[in-house]
């Protein structure tokens, strides 16, 4: 019988360590990026600038504000969230964002809208993670990335650097001001 | 838990019955220093109770296994399962339906001497596993750690990957024990190991009929049944035992 034991142990021990531990999708996976915006100098455009007291506003597709994602800092670079939609649709969706220099300055307080174009695709990444969406600049480069124009814009050009926007290690959007 | 403790539960039982059965077999001791057993050869038949009860618990699966041996020789045996499973795997992001029919093929190897008239098996054998099915992708939703702007996204379309096959080879272990005349209750364990399998585009085989779950660490996978099979006797071969010699 002592064979026999040692062979029903094996077989407990088998059937019991079935543990899950692909379940959980690990940090620091490459998953759905934001869009990255680095602010630079437009009088010498290599050079980064801080936008002082930027406010950062996500519109919803009515234009409505809706929560703000950075209030009144002092930045040269951001990174925002993109609104999804399936990447079926062959039309392109636009995520606009309010950037409020100065914001709280009764005098110097300064609104520029950008609207950013693109369609999606969705990339598998495992079976804890799920996909991830990446995004893909409407070739148009009318209507990829561009300010309203109010009169007083502090935003004084801009450049696309990547229409693809796969991962945030890099900028996707240069804002000169 | 509750798997585990019938696991347990079996297994005592087993051994019970085991044990009740060399008790009766010890009666049978002749004067004569060797004694002929018939022993039965012919082709056991039966299913994986374990994925019927699954069935009827579990809402995420259905499945259905019939199994069958040949006895060749005195340890060596032809083994076979064949069955339908239909799985749907959900995770946070993720909602798969599996389904597909599998085929294994191989050998068992009897290493339990039996006591006397006894055909009990403790074994070991090799699987080949094929496996042909298809995944439906549900829904999912797009992992997106900055959801807190504009919300998760889910596309709610369908997808259907289908024609997908997976071939891989496996170890198991097992035992079974005559519960009567010819039927047989038995437990095993198997080991499996990915050979080859069509991944889908954009997409992977969460998992394979036959072969189970897959894991992202490896081409390993695991697998258990719990059978009842009931032996078609064919024919009889003599077994001689030699009896230790009373002083």
């Amino acid at each position: 019988m002592n064979k026999l034991n040692k062979i029903l142990l094996l077989l407990l021990v088998i059937t019991s360590t079935n543990c899950e531990r692909d379940d959980i999708c690990a940090e620091g996976t490459l998953t759905t990026p934001q869009l990255v915006i680095n602010f630079n100098n437009v009088t010498s455009p290599e050079d980064s600038k801080n936008v002082v007291a930027l406010t950062v506003t996500p519109l919803d597709d009515m234009g409505n504000d809706l929560p703000s994602i950075l209030t009144s800092s002092t930045v040269n670079t951001i990174s925002v969230p993109l609104r999804i939609q399936d990447e079926t649709e062959t039309d392109p969706i636009t995520t606009s964002y309010k950037l409020i220099k100065n914001a709280g300055s009764e005098t110097e307080e300064n609104t520029d809208i950008i609207n950013i174009t693109y369609t999606t695709e969705f990339i598998y990444v495992s079976r804890a993670c799920g996909f991830r969406s990446i995004f893909n600049l409407d070739p148009n480069t009318q209507t990829a990335f561009n300010v309203d124009v109010d009169g007083d814009n502090w935003i004084l050009s801009f450049n696309i650097d990547n229409f693809t926007i796969d991962n945030e290690n890099e900028a996707h959007i240069t804002i000169f001001h | 838990m509750k798997m585990k403790r019938t696991l347990q539960y079996s297994i005592k039982l087993i051994v019970v019955l085991c044990c009740a059965t060399i008790g009766f077999a010890q009666d049978n001791t002749a004067a004569n220093d060797t004694i002929v057993y018939k022993q039965s050869y012919g082709l056991r038949i039966g299913g994986d109770l374990y994925k019927l009860v699954r069935t009827a618990l579990d809402d995420e699966y259905s499945g259905f296994e019939i199994n069958g041996d040949y006895r060749l020789t005195k340890r060596w045996y032809l083994a076979g399962e064949l069955g339908t499973e239909e799985k749907t795997t959900t995770t946070d992001f993720l909602d798969v339906t599996t389904s597909g029919s599998y085929f294994k093929a191989g050998v068992d190897y009897n290493f339990y001497r039996n006591w006397l008239n006894m055909e009990n098996m403790i074994y070991g054998g090799l699987r080949v596993g094929a496996s042909t099915f298809k995944q439906e992708l549900n829904d999912f939703t797009i992992y997106d750690v900055n959801n807190g702007v504009f919300g998760q996204f889910s596309p709610d379309r369908p997808q259907e990957f289908s024609g997908l096959t997976a071939i891989w080879g496996e170890v198991i272990f097992g035992f079974k024990a005559e519960l009567v005349n010819n039927l047989y209750v038995g437990v095993n364990a198997q080991l499996k190991m990915l050979v080859s399998d069509d991944q889908p585009d954009n997409f992977e085989n969460i998992y394979i009929p036959g072969f189970n779950k897959t894991y992202d660490s490896g081409s390993f996978g695991f697998g258990f049944g719990y059978n009842v099979s009931y032996l078609i006797p064919i024919y009889k071969k003599d077994k001689k035992v030699t009896l230790p010699k009373e002083e």
